[in-house]
């Protein structure tokens, strides 16, 4: 039965729309050109995913779960949730780090990762069309990142609902 | 009759741009940068010895338009951008027999160097020595070793070469900015010549250029860092040819012409500094586009604000701002574009900036941007 290893959450300071997730180094030359489902992009070269949010400048609240095998996908998961998508993406680093804009000091924003290899994620993303900016009092975008040791596969759209993610999937 | 065991010396004077005053060098610095940095004083003043007067002072010429390409200057000139440095130094040689005239030379010298923003640990500089014009036989048997005076960095060694008239000898060197902390030093090339029957010295061989170097995260890979010259701002430039972004190249291009100050246009009194603070950028956002802002009029269109919400002059501080409603989509490009360029300039929390609009078309009317772009204030669709 396929359980949870870990979990971490945390709020993430944005200043560029995204939610980056990098390895150790903290950093990637990757900009998509297209983002799977409106919400994320993996980088070809590895250890970098990005998650395009509904701000440019925002505090997001993210959850980062590492799983021992592909996680449950209920009706309650798909009603939370606006957006959920996935993807494959090789990771050698140590870490997950999904700070975005922090010192890489914070284990809080950091997720342990058992080893390099090949990971499938999904993201999944919520109160995205509430604003930009937002007041005080307005909801808080969210993104739960669900990450687990699979061979590659195609990346796949679970459900788009959001107008965020029409605005970067329609042209 | 001459005394031929007698010790001259071998003095060189070089000057190093009068901006340029050492501080914090291993070893003796002097403010006057014509004095020799280290050498043997000769204990007899015979008057049998080399010596070299100031060079030309170099001109100051600026960059050629930004570029991959080190910048390069020709004889009696200095230039720097933010990632290469170059002084050509012409200096007159005179040698001396018995406090005489007996011979001249030229040395010529020019000293290059280009950091590595993505590594601390090791970035290329050179020194090209040629002594030209001699007078006397004396000029062929003169030998020079460079070296390198720091205030952390360390650098390689380069051989010993004799100045071979009109032949240009080259050194090399790899220099390193040992640690991880932000560090400003200061590099100056210097050489210390010898010649049969004269005592050494040593002068500068190149103007002072000071590199930053640092470690800062999430700026380029951390293992490595990366250095610049931070006194050179970075430059972001908008392409309005460009569509992923152009509808933020045109806000921008409007508000650098019609608001009260030519916020960050390249060459002006004007640049934006960039801020990594989240409070401030939070309420410099809040300011142009927050709640006293009408809403977009549809949707697809993002609240866009200038200057930038991510600089210490942006709304939160400064009521001379613009913003407007434009594409989405770009205006979210246009950020990732940005942060991305920027941090690969090493722009760092209150480093300075320019910002250019490029590829306007000539046949633009300042009428014609007018119906492009509103008025102060977001509520005309892009």
């Amino acid at each position: 039965m396929v359980g949870l290893v870990r979990q971490t959450s945390s709020q993430v300071h944005i200043d560029a729309s995204t939610v980056d997730l990098l390895g150790a180094d903290l950093f990637t030359d990757y900009q998509p050109e297209e983002w799977v489902g409106g919400l994320v992009a993996a980088a070809p070269s590895g250890d970098a995913v990005r998650i395009v949010c509904g701000q440019e400048i925002a505090g997001i609240h993210v959850i980062a779960q590492l799983w021992d095998g592909r996680p449950p996908m209920g009706a309650t998961d798909a009603e939370a949730w606006q957006d959920i998508a996935e993807v494959s993406v090789d990771w050698r680093s140590p870490l997950l780090d999904f700070g975005t804009t922090g010192d890489g000091e914070d284990q809080a924003q950091q997720l342990v990762m058992p080893g390099p290899g090949t990971y499938r994620i999904r993201v999944s993303a919520r109160n995205r069309d509430d604003g930009d900016p937002r007041e005080d009092g307005d909801p808080t975008e969210a993104v739960r990142i669900q990450v687990w040791q699979a061979p590659v596969e195609e990346e796949c759209v679970i459900k788009q609902s959001s107008r965020t993610a029409h605005l970067w999937t329609d042209q | 009759m001459r005394n031929r065991s007698s010790r001259g010396r071998v003095l060189l004077a070089a000057t190093a741009a009068a901006l340029l005053v050492p501080v914090g060098f291993v070893g003796q610095a002097h403010a006057d940068s014509h004095q020799p940095v280290t050498g043997k004083q000769s204990s007899t003043r015979s008057g049998t010895r080399i010596v070299l007067g100031e060079p030309e002072k170099p001109k100051t010429v600026k960059p050629e338009a930004a570029g991959a390409e080190a910048v390069d200057c020709a004889e009696g000139t200095t230039v720097h951008d933010r990632t290469s440095s170059c002084s050509n130094y012409r200096i007159p040689v005179q040698f001396l027999v018995d406090g005489e005239p007996a011979g001249s030379a030229v040395l010529h010298s020019k000293a290059t160097a280009q950091l590595d923003t993505r590594d601390r640990y090791q970035w290329k500089q050179r020194v090209e020595l040629k002594l030209t014009d001699p007078t006397t036989p004396s000029a062929a048997e003169v030998s020079a070793t460079v070296k390198y005076q720091t205030g952390r960095a360390t650098a390689s060694t380069a051989p010993t070469r004799i100045l071979i008239p009109y032949v240009t000898q080259t050194f090399d060197f790899t220099l390193s900015s040992p640690g991880r902390d932000l560090v400003n030093d200061n590099i100056v090339p210097y050489g210390d010549f010898s010649a049969p029957g004269f005592d050494d010295g040593s002068a500068y061989l190149g103007d002072i250029f000071r590199p930053r170097c640092d470690s800062t995260p999430r700026i380029t890979p951390a293992v490595t860092g990366g250095c610049v010259y931070p006194d050179v701002p970075g430059l972001w430039q908008i392409d309005v040819t460009d569509w992923r972004v152009d509808s933020v190249g045109w806000h921008v291009l409007w508000a650098q012409k019609n608001l009260a100050h030519p916020w960050g246009v390249k060459g002006t009194r004007y640049p934006l500094h960039r801020t990594f603070d989240q409070s401030l950028i939070a309420d410099n956002r809040r300011t142009a586009c927050g709640p006293d802002v009408p809403r977009p009029p549809r949707p697809g269109l993002a609240c866009d604000e200038y200057p930038f919400a991510q600089s210490y002059e942006g709304a939160g501080r400064n009521p001379d701002y613009s913003c407007e409603f434009l594409n989405g989509r770009d205006n979210s490009r246009e950020g990732s574009y940005r942060k991305a360029s920027l941090n690969g300039q090493r722009v760092l929390e209150n480093d300075p900036f320019y910002v250019e609009v490029i590829n306007i078309p000539a046949t633009l009317t300042p009428q014609k941007l007018d119906q492009l772009r509103g008025p102060v204030g977001c509520g005309v669709e892009s």
